[in-house]
């Protein structure tokens, strides 16, 4: 079992308002990270995630407890020396004015340089490295403004990896990309994990994404207290649910439901990816797709029809054929008396 | 019968003469016809002012209130006593003689000295920037008040004070005069634009414009006469100097980044010359200041004889190069001929330069050729002028 | 089937040296126009003979040599450290605020320093003493104190307000709000001073570079060159500043730290010279905008020498313009530089509507 980057004990965060007593968003957090790790954090807003992130960066005072960084209590260490250990990225857009993508990387090595700021050969190779992990290159020479948010971003994660820190922290890194940057981002940080031996937190609200890449979750309900696992495991304990116990988590498919469960059944005669999305189809008009026999009416059945995929829906009196999923969806509507059990 | 004739005519004596001091000559009984001005002042040098005498007023114009002005200012001086005249509607109606009088400028207190009118003074603008041993003394006294400068003059005060008349000077910048405040609120203001005559004796002879409020045209005839003799006799001691022997002058001093020096055609370029003097700027036409920086100054000035500066606070050469190191180049410096005229300054700022000079200029000539030509003066004492040590 | 991304090539990599032929291309430039300050004049004296006077000879009148040694080279020398103080200054306040408009003038800076001035000059009481042309070298420190304290003080209180401000528009008008309350301070003192005094002070508002004597300059030189060396320490934890204060803590910046170097370089800068020359406008924002666009760079390494070049070189064609060789008069400095520095300050709020992109020039 290799040591833990950063380990936590009795903490607990929060913020002190001027005057007032401190307020406590969670306490008794009891974390670790590894290196080599992807971790996730997730949890509906007002949890605190972005007081945690923070808590665990350095930008902010612990309430309670304690934070270890490589052994050492955070608080110990200079900002020199903790450069050298953990780089963030942060949510927001900064304006880095006419930099060029290489030369805001290069501030990555900030902690490494003289005086005068000036790289050495080592230091440039460091930075072609982080460039070139992020896939970036092409960028090198581009100013930052004439960048797009996705590609903006991974300018910024460069900059944290050419810090070469044991530790990335990222702070809702994907907030502003769209679904294949997002993709592609949390595919580069599970790589950068795996292959530079880094540990990686980072908070997000894709579920989904942290799902399938997170080595480990974090998850922070309202109120706490945090549960750490898995993603599978979190799922199967049931702490999903939990945690966003107002909106269903449906276990089966790692999404959730979008409306309660529909009421009438219909059989589904049919296979493979077109009865897996026919049945979504259903549901989303309000039917649902039931363990009934395929003799059953009403039933809608797939079928190909030269070279082309059809539906047949089969009420007690009629058949309807439909040529598209949208059609069949009217057909339900129409002839299907949504009261009728 | 006689202690109590004897006991009367003093009491009336007394009486006359507190009436007199309290209505300073008003006319009991007008009669019409009567020539109430026996004297009637004529001007020698000055053009800027003209003065009318009919039998019971006097009608005063001052012709350029400020240089390039294109009003005139009329004074109708009505003899205290005696009905005023129709007509003139646009001149100001002054009873004369002033009782009660507030000079805002300082160039008019030694009118008032050598008019021997300075009992009627009963305010100031600002005592700190007077010299006047006279003045200082009434201000000592409690008899002075001080109501500022220009525009920003303290107008409930000068109401209060009751004043007859107000002496000021105006410029060309109509927001910064005293007088249309003045006139709003219908106190008699003159203006006297004494700086605005060509010559210094013309500027000296406004000395009469003051007196016909006081009706003391004699005493300021005989003054001018005097002084235009005397003026005359100086002039006289040099005119005859060859250029050779005539030492360059120049005068002035750097303010930040400016030297102001005088115009060619200006007050102090005419004594430079009358004192047998070669003023550096001679060929510059105006009477105004030019504003020229310290290397066009130095170019032309730095192997100059005399240096006459103005400036307050200079009472040695160490002085001088305190302030700035560039005037040790200049030519003066090493001969040590460098003269201020700050040899009159009392102890809060007031230098008699501004003051009792303007009306003896015969005094500020005879300073100027003991600098430049000491041995056809021995007896005479620097006044206005002193040498920096 | 060859992939596209390989037959394209990838760009080389950027050389992140100093682009020394700019920089020596500018000192050329700055070198020129100094020589053209010491030329020009309202006395004419011939450019062959300026160069002897330079070299030690002696010129064809006498007058040539005192007017080009103790007249024009003080005032050219500092009119270069004036433009590169201001210049610097300006550029290490719009990365402080990271505000493109900061420069010590705007906010309130200059004015906080003439505050201390005014209490030097005209706070030490009536008639006869405290006249700013009057004070020796021990004065003269007390000057440049009270102005750079001044200045810092200033500059201390914008920094402490604006920290909990974020939005750019607010700090500037709480520069202008200081500049106001100052000046309103110093009127109060101007209103108990006596005339020469208040000349002395209202001339000196105008700016100038004349008025520096070699003394003066023994003094205004050193703290100048100090205030430039720090902020040339600086332009690594400036870089870092651009990213704004939470990245640059987590790259290591020691953030009081550095703000504090950062005060004391721009205060020193601003203070200085607004003690010898006046506060004089626009050169502090200007030059770094110019500096960004022409090298297309926001790099601190190469901002601050060329800003502190560029400075010295327009403040030196700004004293010449102001100067109107060939004729006797002058202009006010200040006016030159503000008709220099509106329009560039307004080319660079039309070019970005948005202000905070006009970081970017």
């Amino acid at each position: 079992m290799t040591d833990s980057i950063l380990q936590t004990s009795g903490l607990g965060i929060g913020y002190r308002p001027k005057n007032l007593a401190p307020k406590v968003v969670a306490a008794d957090i009891d974390v670790e990270l590894f290196p080599g790790e992807l971790v996730c954090l997730l949890g509906p807003n007002g949890a605190g995630k972005s007081t945690l992130m923070r808590t665990l960066a350095g930008l902010q005072q612990p309430l309670a407890g304690a934070v270890d960084l490589i052994g050492r209590n955070l608080q110990d260490f200079s900002p020199a020396e903790l450069a050298r250990q953990l780089s963030l990225v942060l949510t927001e857009r900064i304006d880095t004015g006419n930099l060029t993508a290489y030369s805001l990387v290069a501030l990555g090595r900030y902690p490494y340089t003289g005086w005068s700021g000036r790289l050495s050969e080592a230091d440039e190779r460091v930075v072609r490295w982080a460039l070139t992990s992020v896939g970036a290159k092409a960028l090198a020479n581009r100013n930052m403004i004439e960048l797009s948010d996705g590609e903006r971003q991974k300018i910024m994660i460069a900059r944290a990896l050419a810090q070469e820190p044991k530790l990335i922290v990222l702070d809702e890194p994907t907030a502003f990309l769209d679904l294949p940057r997002r993709v592609e981002l949390m595919q580069l940080l599970r790589q950068l994990a795996r292959e530079t031996g880094r540990a990686i937190l980072l908070s997000t609200h894709d579920l989904d994404l942290a799902l399938r890449s997170a080595d480990r979750i974090w998850l922070l309900p309202i109120g706490g207290p945090l549960q750490v696992g898995a993603p599978e495991d979190l799922v199967l304990s049931g702490a999903f649910q939990q945690t966003f116990a107002e909106i269903e988590f449906e276990s089966h498919t790692g999404s959730f439901r979008l409306q309660p469960q529909p009421e009438v059944e219909i059989a589904l005669v049919g296979q493979g990816l077109q009865a897996l999305w026919t049945r979504r189809a259903m549901e989303r008009a309000g039917f649902r797709a039931g363990n009934l026999s395929a003799q059953h009416r009403p039933r809608v059945e797939i079928s190909e029809e030269q070279g082309q995929t059809t539906w047949h829906l089969k009420t007690i009196h009629q058949n309807h054929r439909c040529t598209s999923l949208y059609e069949l969806v009217q057909s339900l509507h129409d002839n299907i008396n949504q009261d009728q059990p | 019968m006689r202690c109590t004739n004897l006991y009367l005519s003093v009491l009336l004596l007394l009486f006359s003469f507190h009436t007199a001091q309290a209505q300073q000559n008003c006319v009991e009984t007008y009669e019409p016809g009567r020539d109430y001005f026996p004297h009637k002042t004529r001007l020698q040098h000055a053009k800027k002012f003209s003065v009318e005498y009919f039998a019971n007023y006097k009608v005063v114009t001052v012709l350029t209130p400020w240089p390039e002005a294109k009003e005139q200012l009329q004074y109708v001086l009505v003899q205290c006593g005696t009905p005023s005249p129709d007509g003139y509607p646009h001149a100001q109606r002054i009873q004369i003689p002033a009782g009660r009088v507030i000079s805002m400028s300082t160039t008019q207190l030694p009118h008032l000295d050598i008019l021997d009118a300075t009992e009627s003074l009963i305010a100031v603008s600002d005592i700190k920037t007077i010299h006047s041993p006279t003045v200082n003394r009434r201000f000592e006294a409690g008899n002075l008040a001080q109501v500022g400068h220009g525009a920003s003059v303290n107008l409930e005060l000068v109401l209060e004070l009751e004043t007859d008349l107000v002496m000021a000077t105006a410029t060309a910048q109509a927001q910064y005069n005293a007088h249309p405040v003045l006139q709003q609120a219908d106190i008699p203001v003159i203006i006297n634009a004494e700086y605005t005559e060509a010559s210094v004796l013309g500027r000296a002879e406004w000395i009469k414009f003051t007196a016909t409020f006081f009706n003391k045209e004699r005493t300021a005839e005989e003054h001018i006469n005097d002084i235009t003799a005397q003026y005359a006799a100086y002039t006289a001691l040099t005119r005859d100097l060859p250029t050779e022997q005539r030492p360059t002058v120049f005068g002035g001093a750097l303010w930040r980044d400016i030297w102001y020096i005088s115009g060619g055609k200006s007050y102090p370029a005419q004594l430079i010359e009358d004192a047998g003097g070669l003023y550096l700027w001679a060929d510059d036409d105006s009477r105004q200041s030019l504003a020229l920086d310290f290397e066009s100054v130095y170019d032309r000035a730095h192997a100059g004889d005399i240096w006459l500066t103005m400036h307050n606070q200079w009472q040695t050469r160490a002085d001088i190069v305190a302030a700035d190191e560039r005037y040790a180049g200049f030519a003066t410096y090493a001969n040590g001929r460098l003269y201020n005229a700050n040899a009159r300054l009392n102890e809060h700022g007031g230098n008699d330069y501004w003051e009792s000079s303007t009306i003896e200029p015969h005094i500020l000539l005879a300073d100027l050729i003991k600098i430049f030509h000491p041995d056809r003066l021995p007896d005479h004492q620097l006044k206005y002028y002193q040498k920096m040590k | 089937m060859e992939d596209i991304r390989d037959i394209a090539e990838d760009p080389p990599w950027p050389d992140s040296g100093l682009r020394w032929g700019a920089l020596i291309g500018l000192a050329m430039a700055l070198l020129g126009s100094f020589l053209l300050s010491l030329a020009m004049g309202s006395v004419s004296i011939p450019l062959a003979e300026v160069i002897a006077i330079l070299w030690g000879e002696s010129p064809e009148k006498a007058s040539w040599g005192h007017i080009v040694l103790s007249i024009r080279l003080p005032r050219a020398l500092t009119g270069i450290l004036a433009g590169a103080a201001l210049s610097v200054s300006g550029l290490q306040m719009q990365t402080l605020f990271r505000n493109p408009l900061a420069d010590p003038f705007i906010l309130g800076i200059s004015a906080g320093a003439s505050l201390g001035v005014a209490l030097v000059v005209l706070g030490t009481g009536a008639a006869s003493a405290g006249l700013l042309i009057n004070l020796g070298l021990g004065g003269h420190i007390s000057l440049v104190a009270a102005a750079v304290g001044g200045a810092a003080l200033v500059l201390g209180l914008v920094m402490a307000v604006g920290q909990r401000v974020q939005h750019a528009m607010t700090l500037l008008i709480l520069g202008l709000m200081f500049g106001y309350l100052t000046s309103a301070l110093v009127s109060v003192l101007l209103y108990f001073s006596i005339p020469e005094q208040i000349q002395t002070y209202v001339v000196w508002t105008l700016g100038s570079f004349g008025s520096v004597t070699w003394s003066q300059l023994r003094l205004l030189a050193p703290v100048i060159l100090l205030g430039l060396g720090i902020a040339h320490i600086l332009a690594k934890p400036l870089n870092a500043l651009l990213l704004g204060p939470e990245y640059a803590r987590s790259l290591g910046v020691g953030l009081r730290q550095s703000r504090g170097w950062i005060i004391v370089s721009a205060a020193l800068l601003a203070g200085a010279v607004t003690a010898y020359c006046g506060p004089i406008g626009f050169l502090g924002v200007a030059v770094p905008h110019l500096c960004r666009a022409l090298f297309r760079t926001s790099n601190h390494r190469l901002l601050l020498p060329t800003s502190a070049i560029l400075g010295a070189l327009l403040a030196l064609v700004a004293d010449l313009v102001a100067r109107l060789p060939g004729s006797q008069a002058t202009l006010p400095l200040n006016a030159v530089t503000s008709l220099i520095g509106a329009p560039v300050v307004t080319w660079i709020i039309l070019r970005r509507h948005n202000l905070r992109q006009s970081f970017s020039a």
